[in-house]
């Protein structure tokens, strides 16, 4: 909630206290995720002065002033570029910036409709100008593209949200889901979802369970997200994330193959006779890195797959995509995907294996002493045997089966696609799979193969 | 999958039911099936030897998908990528820098199944086990 303008003042100073401007290791950033430093090569240096005063002044009035508040940016930045985060966030403390202004109060909440994020507790000043409602509306659509950077910043803009979250968690604003800002209550925590009581400002549950999903990817991203560029004239997104409606199927979504006619991609041997050629775009593309449709949004399709095992493959195929993304920064994709996947109920039981498929590969003493916490078993991961169980390893005493160094707990999905793996011939050994290739070789040699394989999976470092 | 003659193709055709064959084969893993990989393994390897029965020019219609990448949307990445990954495996001995550099772009960063069929590909390599001919 915002201070009423009858204090006058902020709250609270130092650490804790309410803020527009907050830093990262990565920049400075204005409520609720503006950049106002930007990358040069390995240097943070602020954006140009003009911009700097139009973010800034667009929620702290036209009294702010832009050379002090370019100086202090820039300040900032210098620390930030030492790695001196506390002596960043000290310099931010002390910018004289004027209260925030009524209109920026307004747009504040307007933003935070939108976007489902807490405004910080700022003293507002001034007052009300002849600016009509939809004006309002219209400025806060421009902030529809920064969802991402909103939600990781919440938690610092909002000190108090920062305690509710876990020590080493983003906080997660389903888990601790919120009345709409706006509103009497607004800022409060409202019951879960689930409960018969529903937000007034309906925020549907695909779209919670979107932002569920992106809070456990944004601590995945190398950096904080991408943001928008900083010239924020353009238009607003065409489809911004918390004005969809609910039960909108994703668009042409691609049909089980099952359903789909025969032809490329299909589940079924072709029919008799020779196999029309599928493509006739092939011309090679020497530096082609083999990424289909880059710009393709990410669908799935809107009932559940009835085919065995077609469940999981969705689910791998969009954690193969939320990987692609996240190795780009692609934000935007990020959220493309969460937002799919969110629309499609069927795909729910999947999103522990499709974060956990995001792991990093690992040294195998994580691996192994993962598998070894007594008594947990964590939703995503199996307990995988280097050395295989099962009938192809009959010969290999138990004792080394089951002795922990030949337990790794690795990721559901990558210990899948192990399994299948050792399962299917392969030419390059001769036509054996692998579980036949590896039979008459030493308890050495195998357990050797088995880390080659978790490394080349990408699960072993 | 049907047993064809794959004698009385075209080395375009034998290009085309290659690609078919690679699509249905990324399925197969992909829904685990793996009954239908052996098949499609058998299938694949016939087609092959009957391209490298024309000697190793015609062998080069395979060239081509290194790179597949076809802008259906009925082609997902994980199949683009298994096509991509057969060609490069039957390519080793006729454009060996080619096929290496597919194989190790898959392996770094195509689609998990691939990406790990792809490096231990160039293991067996790399070890001197598999010896492409």
């Amino acid at each position: 909630m915002i201070t009423a303008a009858l204090t006058g003042r902020a709250t609270a100073r130092g650490p804790n206290r309410p803020r527009t401007l907050i830093c990262t290791a990565d920049g400075v950033w204005l409520w609720p995720g503006t950049p106002l430093t930007e990358r040069r090569g390995a240097v943070l240096v602020p954006i140009p002065m003009s911009q700097l005063y139009q973010h800034v002044a667009t929620l702290h009035g036209p009294s702010v002033h832009p050379a002090m508040l370019a100086r202090a940016i820039a300040r900032a930045a210098a620390y930030l570029n030492q790695a001196r985060l506390q002596d960043a966030d000290d310099t931010l403390t002390a910018v004289p910036l004027p209260l925030v202004s009524f209109d920026g109060a307004v747009l504040m909440q307007e933003i935070s409709k939108r976007l489902g994020v807490r405004i910080p507790h700022v003293a507002v000043a001034g007052w009300p100008n002849n600016s009509p409602a939809d004006l309002f509306e219209q400025l806060a659509q421009v902030h529809d593209r920064k969802l991402a950077v909103a939600l990781t910043l919440e938690p610092i803009f909002n000190a108090d949200l920062r305690r509710v979250a876990p020590a080493d968690a983003p906080f997660d604003p389903t888990l601790h889901p919120r009345w709409p800002a706006g509103q009497s209550d607004g800022g409060r925590f409202r019951p879960r979802d689930g409960s018969p009581i529903m937000p007034a400002q309906g925020v549907g549950t695909a779209i919670q369970a979107a932002r569920q999903l992106l809070s456990r990817l944004w601590p995945l991203l190398r950096h904080v997200p991408k943001s928008p560029k900083t010239g924020e004239s353009g238009a607003p997104s065409a489809a911004p994330l918390p004005k969809r409606p609910t039960s909108e199927p994703p668009a042409e979504a691609p049909k089980p193959a099952e359903e789909s006619s025969p032809g490329i991609g299909h589940n079924r041997p072709p029919d008799d006779g020779v196999p029309t050629r599928p493509e006739p775009e092939n011309s090679p593309r020497p530096n082609d890195s083999g990424v289909v449709r880059p710009n393709q949004p990410f669908k799935l399709p809107a009932e559940r797959p009835t085919g065995e095992g077609e469940v999981a493959r969705w689910g791998q195929r969009a954690a193969d995509q939320i990987r692609e993304a996240l190795s780009q920064n692609d934000t935007r994709r990020l959220t493309e995907i969460a937002d799919a996947l969110a629309q499609a109920d069927w795909i729910k039981d999947q999103f522990d294996n499709i974060i956990a498929a995001q792991d990093p590969p690992r040294s195998l003493d994580e691996l192994i002493e993962a598998a070894q916490e007594p008594g947990r078993r964590r939703f995503g991961y199996d307990d995988h045997h280097i050395i295989e169980q099962g009938p192809q390893n009959e010969d290999v005493l138990r004792e080394i089966i089951n002795a922990p160094y030949n337990i790794a707990r690795i990721p559901r999905y990558k210990h899948w696609q192990i399994n299948k793996y050792y399962g299917e011939p392969q030419e390059e050994s001769g036509g054996l799979t692998p579980r036949e290739y590896l039979k008459n070789k030493s308890v050495q040699e195998r357990y050797a193969f088995g880390l080659g394989v978790l490394r080349k999976f990408g699960v072993l470092k | 999958m049907t047993k064809l003659d794959y004698s009385e193709m075209s080395n375009e055709q034998l290009a085309d039911a290659f690609i078919e064959i690679s699509l249905c084969q990324a399925d197969a893993i992909g829904l685990g099936k793996q009954r239908k990989m052996r098949e499609l393994f058998d299938e694949l390897r016939a087609l092959k030897e009957a391209l490298r029965e024309r000697g190793p020019e015609a062998r080069k219609v395979l060239v081509p998908l290194l790179s597949y990448s076809p802008r259906s949307p009925s082609v997902f990445k994980d199949q683009a990528a298994q096509v991509r990954l057969n060609a490069a495996r039957e390519l080793l001995a006729v454009v060996p820098e080619q096929a290496r550099a597919t194989l190790e772009d898959l392996a770094r960063r195509g689609p998990s199944a691939q990406s790990g069929r792809a490096g231990m590909c160039l293991q067996f390599l790399d070890d001197g086990v598999f010896k492409p001919t």
